[in-house]
């Protein structure tokens, strides 16, 4: 994937700093924000109309006749892992 | 699984064919079942949960954590999952935590605090715990207000957090044993924020900084920086009620 002209410009200016250490420059948080949220691409997977809950799940499933897959880990799957 | 509970097939695997294959198996095994099998006996009891506490007249926010662009990259990260890694949780602030934000006053303390103490934390390829209170350093969130009529108020943000713990623990999963180590993140805050209408519109908070150590299960220990990460806050879509991953911190009631 490329850097766009303004992301290195804002590496450099930021980030150049020895061990990957923040200098001290005033933050961009504009630049922040659109290079930490996720893309639609890493998103996509939030498109499926996931419940929140195994309740929710379960329930809608009876309410369709429908079985219910249930993805469970440490965390939240649609949370923080 | 049944919505009566019966398990049809499972799986642990990120290979697609095996998910394919345990999938038409469920699907096989609940065409074969009566009806009367798939559906509970008795209506499913209802339990207390996190996002019982769900802030509704407050604000639910999104928070993405990912490393940000560094020179020093170990080549073995370069183009693997690791240089890509992104995370998310929620941050709910209630009303009356907000109503200092309009008015140029910031966040109140406990509120700055509770998102360092929380969100400073670096889970950026991995799970980490919260910090304990004790272990800010300095939390403080600003607000300066840039337009204010009776309908729309646009305010900026900034500010400054810093968390740091020293103790021991492991920082790999299988391989080490309990040792002395620090971990800490210390950055900026930035970003912008718009109440209209007699809601928050648009929120959109940066921290950005540095973090440094590892946790056990985090992934950081052959890359325990000190390096950039960047923690943002916007908006949660409007049905979204996923509660905080530490939400007994909040100690709402």
């Amino acid at each position: 994937m490329g850097i766009p002209f303004w992301m290195a410009v804002w590496v450099v200016g930021a980030w150049m700093g020895s061990m990957g250490r923040v200098e001290e420059t005033p933050l961009d948080w504009q630049a922040a924000v659109e290079y930490v949220v996720p893309t639609a691409e890493e998103l996509a997977w939030q498109q499926l109309p996931w419940q929140a809950s195994l309740r929710e799940g379960l329930e809608l499933g009876q309410a369709q006749d429908r079985p219910v897959l249930l993805w469970a880990m440490n965390g939240h799957p649609l949370a923080s892992t | 699984m049944t919505p009566s509970g019966k398990l049809l097939a499972s799986w642990n695997t990120r290979s697609i064919p095996k998910v394919l294959e345990q999938l038409d198996l469920a699907l096989e095994r609940w065409r074969a079942m009566e009806p009367e099998q798939r559906m509970p006996e008795h209506p499913l009891p209802r339990e207390a949960r996190p996002s019982d506490a769900y802030p509704q007249d407050g604000l639910a926010l999104v928070v993405y954590t990912r490393d940000m662009p560094r020179e020093d990259l170990p080549e073995a990260m370069r183009g693997e999952w690791r240089r890509h890694a992104w995370n998310q949780d929620r941050f709910w602030l209630r009303k009356e935590e907000l109503d200092g934000l309009r008015e140029g006053k910031g966040l109140p303390p406990a509120a700055a605090k509770r998102l360092v103490q929380i969100h400073g934390r670096d889970n950026v390829r991995g799970q980490s715990p919260a910090y304990e209170a004790k272990q800010v350093v300095k939390a403080e969130v600003r607000s300066r207000v840039l337009e204010a009529s009776e309908t729309r108020v646009v305010v900026e943000l900034s500010g400054e957090g810093a968390v740091a713990q020293s103790g021991v623990w492991s920082i790999d999963d299988r391989r080490d044993g309990p040792a002395e180590h620090t971990r800490s993140f210390e950055g900026t805050l930035g970003g912008r924020a718009v109440w209209e209408g007699g809601r928050w519109t648009e929120f959109q908070l940066a921290w950005v900084g540095t973090r440094q150590g590892a946790t056990q299960f985090n992934g950081r220990s052959d890359d325990p920086g000190p390096a950039p990460m960047g923690v943002v806050l916007v908006l949660a879509p409007e049905n979204d009620r996923i509660a905080p991953s530490f939400a007994w911190m909040y100690g709402w009631r």
